[in-house]
């Protein structure tokens, strides 16, 4: 039994949170003319060099052989620093291509030569990450399909900078994968976004508290605002070590792998929701303006836990399952 | 990362597994003066079969296991309905641990072997009238006097204090200091002339804590544990003992107590209603909730645990640890208070456990550090923040 990343994942996962610190700061965002789409290209040319498209892909497509602990500790990082949703457009475009036997295309999802945008069952017709897409990834109950893109309309920014988003109307299924193993993927990639909301909503509080003061004092001495942050880093690491187990249970085929992934995502999405919220709260104004992080890790909370299905729809998932395996 | 167990600590498990399943006794354990009797006879039991001192190291009678055995210990423990430890909870996790660390060579002869036969109870008298959070306060007075200290004073809430044979007692020996300066660690044995205990009964209708009174008590120096003076540092210096397994048993003990409660909302109605509580959506889904969240509870156990086994020292996670174990507890069985209304009201009913175990859940989250004293360790320790006191 081993729940925690070993040596080579943390030293990944560190390097991964290094380049996006320098590539991707969030001070870059409160540019008043900053080109959101623009922005969000630029970082899709820098993810897919660095392979994070095919963290968990087989080489024999250009993947880097990661498992699932590896692609989940990838898309915390990626939460974290509120990266373009069309990696994980890409990355599960590439998975759903190779579970239906098309290499060629799982390959050219990873090169970027193919990319994908995103839409589920929960607001079909409307897509995400649509700029510069070719392909559209479908995520239903039980099903992942892939069509050609049919934009209805041109790429706008959905709740403010946090995707580009298109009308999309449907076209021909290229090809679908059926049961629930590559929707349970999509979801804990969610809850891995997510839960790196939730660690920024909490490192963000944290240093601010450190630093803002007031009545004399940083405004972290007064216990209201260390409570509030002692329990955001609580729920952190509650959704943290949630996500692992799911992520070897879904891995290895366990038979409580549904129960594992849907808590990691119910978690995560209400972790990421009440973090964002509180650190706006402990920012005073300033956590009220688009001069600071916190609206849009609010923002892309919303929309991650909304493209995955609302807590109600979690829940009763999660009461219909059999109980864990102990 | 992965969740299978090597092939030997598969086979610890099942030894575990046959063994508990031979020796648990059927009875649940009784209240008041017979609860002792009870848990000597497990302690003894347990030393007999083998498995006494589970997280101590062989060289002192335990059983050196790793701490994935630990684990498994507590988890098939649990699942079995094994007895905890009770009365000698002190003992066993506390006062044993701290003697093999801190305690002489004459110390550790006299009492580990009694400890783990069950013959020696032990409490702890840390907390005052004066002083529960702020434990550095306190002001029990230790003068010294030749080979003998001599101890006046009243520590308040230690549990088992009528039952106990030795007392972990934490007293200020130097006049004029403060704070964590000055304290001295000493073994009490609860039989000295002056002591006098004075039983409280808790909301939950048991009498297990007290205030103990001392009125010129007088105690061998050589009982002292540790430096005189330096009380402080014996007293943490069993902190991270357990490194985690101790929250095992009440994990696995919390999920099958919510399995248990969505069997109930299965087969029976909210009050008023006629429908079972499954139905109601709102009854449904905070059950559902909870499983979410003892899914994560147990996620993160093992977390620490993989941590702590990979060589990483134990710090606040304990806090972490306990914030959410304490507030988890509290909100299963205040959902089981909510699902069951007016059947609380009659005490032949099978729900009254449901209501003992409600009040004795808000009593925990007293013990060992209030959540609120938790969530300031979590801000000192694990956020760096500036300090509130
Ligand atoms: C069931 C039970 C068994 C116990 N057994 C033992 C035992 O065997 N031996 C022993 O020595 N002690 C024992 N205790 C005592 C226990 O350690 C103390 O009760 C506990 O530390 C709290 O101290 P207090 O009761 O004096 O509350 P106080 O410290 O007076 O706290 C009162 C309230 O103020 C809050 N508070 C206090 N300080 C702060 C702060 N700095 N910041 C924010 N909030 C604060 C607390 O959270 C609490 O809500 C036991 C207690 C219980 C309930």
């Amino acid at each position: 039994m081993l729940l925690a990343p070993d040596e080579g994942q943390t030293e990944i996962a560190t390097a991964v949170a290094d380049i996006l610190l320098s590539e991707a700061p969030f001070d870059r965002l409160y540019l008043p003319d900053l080109d959101i789409i623009a922005d969000e290209q630029r970082l899709m040319d820098l993810a897919i060099p660095m392979g994070w498209l095919g963290m968990a892909a087989p080489e024999s497509i250009g993947g880097s052989a990661g498992d699932l602990t590896d692609e989940c500790l990838l898309f915390m990082k990626l939460g974290e620093r509120i990266a373009p949703l069309g990696i994980t457009a890409g990355a599960l475009a590439a998975h759903a291509a190779l579970a239906a036997g098309d290499e060629a295309l799982a390959a050219a999802f990873i090169t970027g030569d193919a990319r994908a945008a995103l839409t589920t069952s929960a607001r079909p017709g409307r897509a995400f990450a649509t700029a510069g897409a070719t392909h559209l990834l479908v995520v239903e109950e039980n099903r992942i399909s892939l069509s050609l893109l049919v934009a209805g309309g041109d790429d706008i920014v959905a709740l403010d900078a946090s995707s580009s988003t298109a009308a999309v109307s449907s076209a021909d299924t290229l090809l679908q994968v059926d049961g629930p193993e590559l929707v349970l993927r999509f979801a804990l990639l969610v809850a891995s976004q997510l839960q790196g909301l939730a660690q920024t909503g909490r490192s963000e509080s944290n240093e601010y508290a450190k630093a803002r003061e007031q009545f004399g004092r940083p405004i972290g001495s007064f216990q209201a605002v260390r409570h509030r942050i002692a329990d955001m880093e609580l729920r952190a690491r509650q959704v943290e070590a949630q996500i692992y187990f799911a992520a070897v249970a879904l891995r290895d085929g366990r038979a409580d792998a549904e129960l594992q992934t849907l808590s990691a995502l119910l978690l995560a999405g209400d972790a990421a929701m009440a973090n964002a919220e509180i650190n706006i709260h402990n920012h005073g104004a300033i956590g009220t303006t688009t001069e600071n992080i916190g609206h849009l890790l609010l923002k892309r909370t919303i929309l991650l836990t909304g493209l995955a299905g609302g807590a109600n729809q979690l829940k009763d998932r999660i009461a219909a399952c059999a109980p864990a395996i102990m | 990362m992965d969740l299978n167990w090597t092939p030997e600590d598969s086979r610890f498990r099942e030894r575990v597994r046959d063994w508990l399943a031979g020796h648990v006794p059927p009875e649940a354990r009784p209240s008041g003066t017979e609860a002792v009797a009870f848990d000597r006879a497990w302690q003894r039991e347990l030393m007999a079969g083998g498995w006494a001192g589970i997280s101590w190291p062989k060289e002192y009678g335990g059983q050196g296991l790793s701490l994935t055995q630990q684990m498994i210990w507590f988890e098939e423990n649990a699942k079995a309905g094994a007895p905890s430890a009770g009365v000698f909870f002190v003992a066993q996790m506390h006062a044993g641990p701290t003697l093999i660390v801190m305690g002489s060579d004459a110390q550790k002869a006299k009492h580990l072997n009694g400890i783990l036969g069950g013959d020696e109870i032990w409490c702890q008298g840390f907390s005052e009238p004066g002083s529960g959070s702020d434990l550095a306060s306190l002001r029990t007075k230790g003068v010294v006097d030749g080979d003998e200290i001599v101890v006046s004073g009243q520590k308040i809430w230690t549990s088992y204090a009528d039952a106990a044979d030795y007392q972990e007692l934490l007293i200020r020996t130097e006049p004029g200091s403060e704070r964590h300066k000055g304290l001295t660690w000493i073994i009490c044995d609860m039989k000295t002339p002056g002591i006098t205990v004075h039983p409280i009964r808790k909301l939950t209708g048991h009498a297990e804590f007290a205030s103990v009174f001392y009125d010129e008590v007088r105690i061998p120096v050589s009982n002292v544990v540790g430096e005189i003076g330096q009380g402080w540092t014996t007293a943490m210096a069993t902190l991270g003992f357990e490194r985690g397994t101790a929250f095992t048993s009440e994990m696995v003990h919390l999920v099958l107590r919510l399995e248990e409660l969505i069997d109930y909302a299965k087969a029976n109605p909210l009050p008023g209603a006629s429908r079972p509580a499954w139905s109601d959506d709102e009854c449904r889904r905070t059950l559902a909730r909870l499983r979410a969240d003892l899914a994560a509870l147990r996620a993160m156990n093992y977390s620490n645990l993989s941590r702590y086994a990979g060589g990483a020292a134990p710090g606040a996670e304990g806090s972490l640890m306990k914030l959410f174990t304490n507030q988890l507890a509290q909100r299963i069985e205040r959902a089981a208070i909510d699902m069951m209304g007016d059947r609380l009201l009659d005490p032949n009913t099978d729900e009254q456990s449901w209501l003992a175990s409600y009040y004795r859940n808000l009593v925990q989250a007293i013990g060992g550090g209030t959540t609120d004293i938790q969530r300031e360790i979590i801000a000192d320790r694990v956020l760096g923040l500036p300090r509130s006191r």
